[in-house]
């Protein structure tokens, strides 16, 4: 009789957190703030249109919206939303590395909003890659079934995505947990983190070398100052400081646009996070530019320079790598952030075009008729980039990205210790028990 | 080209390019996802993507591997007249092209464009001039092309496996006392 009560309790109460938890879900689904803003207007027309456009694309193939050709079988949806793109997410992976590895404490405060922004630029930019895909529904074919290319290095690449989305997943599962208050979860998911960034590094180290090697075996395709087999390695190299130029450029948007969330401490490291950041990126941007040299000369490709191809490589290379890391080295010796961020701007442009190099310019530079994308692909393009601002927006006003963690959260002493200069009223004594 | 190690069979991430043993490199529908790879790094830009078609297909020469099946020759090579295709063993169709090229050496390039290109093809052409003049490519590679990429794919497992390893142990380098997994001193406080 006891028993079956206890049995009858358990299950209204199983309900009744049921239903607390979709009412939680259901107010969360709101939006926070004002609706009609000018980047909403801005960012549903573009949604709409995108998504017209898809409509156009999937029923008509890919010529009704894309410029692609036989001679150009990729163009910027590959060029940039997938190859440029994932550059760009490099930041995660290395930021993981330097704070969960190396255990640069300095470098916490910019973990999670990094690793979301990497996630959500493989689940989109990647994503993108099924609108190119001229059949997406047979997309699970090298991932099911007696299919396994594995001698393809797309196969590599098409594996590596998808176990690095899930290990970035992973990676900032625990920042869910927090905001949904599963408090146990929370705590068997933290314990997952160092092995996803193990494994996340692992697998970022091989695709984004990957999507270098996609291009080798283009070799009477690509421009002689662009092709070498060294590409995996230079597309590796660049896509660390690519990375955290898209973090110093993406921290100093979101510390405007999120300015309340962000904590005081964090305000006041900011500047020493930027500048450490810059230091890195040049580091880094040395040695590619000595790579880039040490390949160029090893090439004996000196002929090549006074040509129309010639003199674009060095825009690339002098314009876009030269001059961005001397102006880091500059802002770095001052504290400079401004010049840092002008720099950090300049790298990213600078790896859209040698992205776009490789994979578009440089591709087939001989062919009468050139590829040049669409405005249909280039909305589209924009479309995913908005689209993942609007969720990047959406996670970060719910969750803790920027802000604290909720105090139940902060279980280890040193985590305790960082966070707890201010003591609130009535916490003083919760403070003194932790402290014990 | 059917080349004896195709680049866009090695490309292929689903195998739906796939060399023949009999030596056509044939397209499955039933495996591609349309990534078109294959086109990208094939040197002699061969297969076609129907771009107009919203269930499109790889359109390609396929050696008529299914009347081979059945033990006959290609049709086109069956319906030429004048035998300006032949088909046969390579061996034989490379010493019969060897034979026609000093028979009439005035006539014809000094070539058989297939026998080195991209590591040898099966379909392979004779021509009365260069094989420039005829919008072939004459500077590919006398290496089969997957060999491009090998050197990276060997790679992979080397870092797939030491790479872990490293990182784990440079992790466990770093660790601070503190974050050792007792947090508690021998005098019972926090350190």
């Amino acid at each position: 009789m006891n028993h079956q009560t206890d049995n009858g309790n358990k299950w209204s109460l199983l309900i009744s957190e049921a239903k607390r938890f979709g009412r939680f879900l259901l107010s969360e689904m709101k939006p926070k703030g004002k609706v009609v803003t000018p980047f909403n207007v801005f960012a549903a027309a573009v949604l709409a249109t995108a998504a017209v456009l898809l409509v156009i694309r999937f029923t008509q193939g890919l010529a009704s919206t894309t410029n692609l050709s036989q001679d150009f079988p990729w163009g910027i949806w590959i060029g940039f939303d997938v190859i440029t793109g994932v550059a760009f997410a490099g930041g995660a992976y290395v930021i993981t590395f330097m704070v969960y590895i190396l255990r640069l404490e300095k470098y916490h405060p910019i973990v999670r909003i990094t690793v979301l922004n990497g996630f959500l630029a493989y689940v989109f930019y990647a994503g993108a890659l099924l609108f190119d895909l001229g059949r997406p529904w047979k997309v699970i074919n090298p991932i099911i079934g007696n299919s396994f290319g594995v001698s393809s290095v797309m196969f590599l690449v098409a594996w590596h995505f998808m176990l690095y989305m899930i290990a970035e997943f992973i990676e900032f599962s625990p920042a869910i947990a927090e905001w949904l208050g599963w408090k146990r979860i929370r705590k068997f998911l933290g314990g997952l983190t160092l092995g996803a960034v193990i494994f996340g590094i692992t697998l970022s180290t091989l695709h984004q070398s990957g999507l270098g090697a996609l291009f080798l075996m283009a070799k009477s395709k690509i421009h002689p100052l662009w092709y070498s087999e060294f590409i995996p390695i230079l597309f590796f190299v660049s896509s660390i400081f690519a990375g955290l130029s898209m973090v110093i450029v993406e921290g100093s948007i979101s510390h405007r646009v999120f300015k309340r969330q962000i904590t005081l401490q964090h305000h006041i490291d900011h500047e020493d996070i930027v500048v450490g950041l810059a230091r890195i990126c040049a580091g880094t941007m040395y040695v590619y530019f000595f790579l880039k040299v040490l390949v160029f000369i090893h090439g004996q490709q000196w002929n090549y320079i006074n040509t129309p191809m010639g003199w674009w490589f060095l825009v690339e290379v002098v314009g876009f790598v030269l001059i961005p890391v001397r102006l880091f080295t500059q802002a770095v010796q001052f504290r400079n952030l401004s010049l840092i961020r002008v720099a950090a701007v300049l790298t990213l442009i600078g790896i859209v075009v040698n992205r776009l190099n490789v994979s578009i310019i440089a591709f087939k530079w001989y062919a009468v008729e050139r590829y040049i994308p669409s405005w249909m692909e280039l909305e589209i393009t924009l479309g995913v980039i908005v689209a993942e601002i609007l969720v990047l927006r959406w996670v970060v006003n719910r969750m803790p990205i920027l802000r604290e963690p909720p105090d139940w959260a902060l279980q280890r002493p040193e985590a305790i210790r960082k966070t707890g200069f201010v003591v609130k009223e009535g916490e003083e004594k919760q403070w003194a028990t932790i402290n014990m | 080209m059917h080349c004896n190690q195709p680049a866009c069979a090695s490309a292929c991430l689903t195998k739906a390019m796939l060399k023949t043993e009999q030596g056509p490199v044939i397209w499955r529908e039933d495996k591609c996802m349309g990534c078109r790879f294959c086109m990208l790094s094939c040197p002699f830009d061969v297969p076609k993507f129907e771009y107009d078609s919203a269930i499109p297909k790889i359109q390609k020469c396929n050696l008529c591997w299914d009347r081979l099946e059945e033990g006959k020759s290609p049709a086109c090579a069956e319906a030429c007249p004048a035998e300006a295709i032949k088909f046969g063993k390579r061996r034989e169709l490379i010493e019969a092209g060897r034979a026609q090229i000093a028979k009439d050496p005035t006539n014809y390039t000094h070539h058989i464009y297939g026998e080195a290109e991209a590591g040898g093809t099966s379909y392979m052409y004779l021509a009365g001039v260069p094989f420039g003049q005829l919008g072939f490519r004459t500077d590919l590679e006398t290496i089969p092309y997957p060999e491009l990429s090998k050197d990276y794919l060997y790679a992979v497992p080397v870092v797939l496996t030491l790479w872990p390893a490293f990182l784990l142990a440079l992790s466990n380098a770093t660790k601070k006392e503190s974050d050792q997994e007792h947090y508690e001193s021998p005098d019972g406080q926090w350190k």
